[in-house]
C-alpha cells in the first residue's frame, strides 16, 4: 500500500487524531494491534495514525533538513495509508492538507528526496 | 467449483489491471501477483469486521502477506506489525514480507527487528517464496 506521511512541528497525538478522523466522519480502530483511524468515502479509504518517532524513518541528514523546512525541531509525522480503491489518493491528499491546516507541517510523500525539496523551497509551514 | 474457477478468474483479471496501472506501486503490487500467482490467495484485499474496515492486504499467497512499498518505506514498520499480529488481517499467522526496492538500510534493521522478512528484487522474492 501507498502511504504518505505529514511531519508537524506540534506534537500530534493519537487523541489529537482520532478527533480529526472523527470529525471527517471516519471511525478509530482502538484494537492494540491497529490503533488507527479510518476514513471512509463512496469507495475511497484511508487509514490515520500519528507517532512522535522520527530515527529510523528520518535519518539525522534527513531530520537536519525537517528542521529547515518547518523553522523547528518536528515533533510528530502524521502517517495516511491509502486504499486501493479508487479515490483513495485525493481522499488522502485531503486529509494530509486539512492536518497541516491544523497543526501545520510539511507533506512527505514517501519519493521525494529532502534535499531537493528544500533546494526548491517547497516547504510547507503552519 | 466452477464458482471458485471464476472467482480465481476475476482475481486474474485484477492482477493484470493492476500491472498497467499509472501508479507505481499498484504497478509494483500487480507485477509481484502476477509472479507469484501459481501461490496467490488474495490481492488488494479489504478486511472487515462487523461492518468497519480493520485493513488491507496487498498480497496474500499460501505462505506469506506481502506488503508493497514503491517509496522511500518510512512508517511501515507500524504497518508490517499490524499485518503479523492483528487476527483479522492475518487470521492464520503468516509471515509478513516488506517489498520495498527504495527502503534503506535503516529501515530495513528496523522492520527486520519488527518481525518482517524485507526483500527488494522480485528475483529475492521468488526465492524466499520458493
Amino acid at each position: 500500500m501507498k502511504n504518505i506521511v505529514v511531519v508537524t512541528p506540534k506534537k500530534v497525538t493519537q487523541t489529537m487524531v482520532q478527533a480529526l478522523v472523527e470529525s471527517l466522519g471516519g471511525y478509530w480502530n482502538a484494537d492494540d494491534t491497529l490503533d488507527q483511524g479510518v476514513v471512509e468515502r463512496g469507495d475511497a479509504v484511508i487509514y490515520v495514525s500519528s507517532s512522535q518517532a522520527l530515527d529510523p524513518d528520518y535519518d539525522t541528514n534527513d531530520i537536519a533538513i525537517l528542521i529547515q523546512l518547518l523553522g523547528q525541531m518536528p515533533q510528530a509525522v502524521i502517517d495516511i495509508h491509502l486504499g486501493h480503491a479508487p479515490g483513495s489518493e485525493a481522499l488522502a491528499e485531503e486529509v494530509a492538507h486539512e492536518v497541516i491546516e491544523r497543526w501545520g507541517g510539511f507533506l512527505d510523500d514517501n519519493t521525494q528526496d529532502l534535499e531537493t525539496v528544500l533546494r526548491q523551497g517547497k516547504a510547507k509551514k503552519p | 467449483m466452477a464458482e471458485h474457477r471464476q472467482d480465481r478468474l476475476e482475481l486474474l483479471r485484477r492482477v493484470r489491471r493492476a500491472t498497467q496501472s499509472r501508479d507505481p506501486t499498484v504497478r509494483l503490487e500487480g507485477r509481484i501477483a502476477r509472479r507469484l500467482r501459481r501461490n496467490l490467495r488474495a490481492f488488494q484485499q479489504e478486511v472487515r469486521v462487523q461492518g468497519r474496515l480493520v485493513g488491507e492486504i496487498d498480497v496474500e499467497l499460501e505462505t506469506a502477506i506481502i506488503e508493497v512499498t514503491s517509496g522511500k518505506g518510512r512508517k511501515k514498520a507500524r504497518q508490517i506489525q499490524r499485518l503479523l499480529h492483528n487476527r483479522d488481517l492475518n487470521p492464520t499467522g503468516k509471515p509478513a514480507i516488506m517489498f520495498g526496492p527504495q527502503v534503506r538500510r535503516g529501515l530495513v534493521r528496523q522492520l527486520e527487528e519488527s518481525g518482517a522478512s524485507v526483500v527488494q528484487t522480485l528475483n529475492e522474492l521468488e526465492a524466499w517464496v520458493g
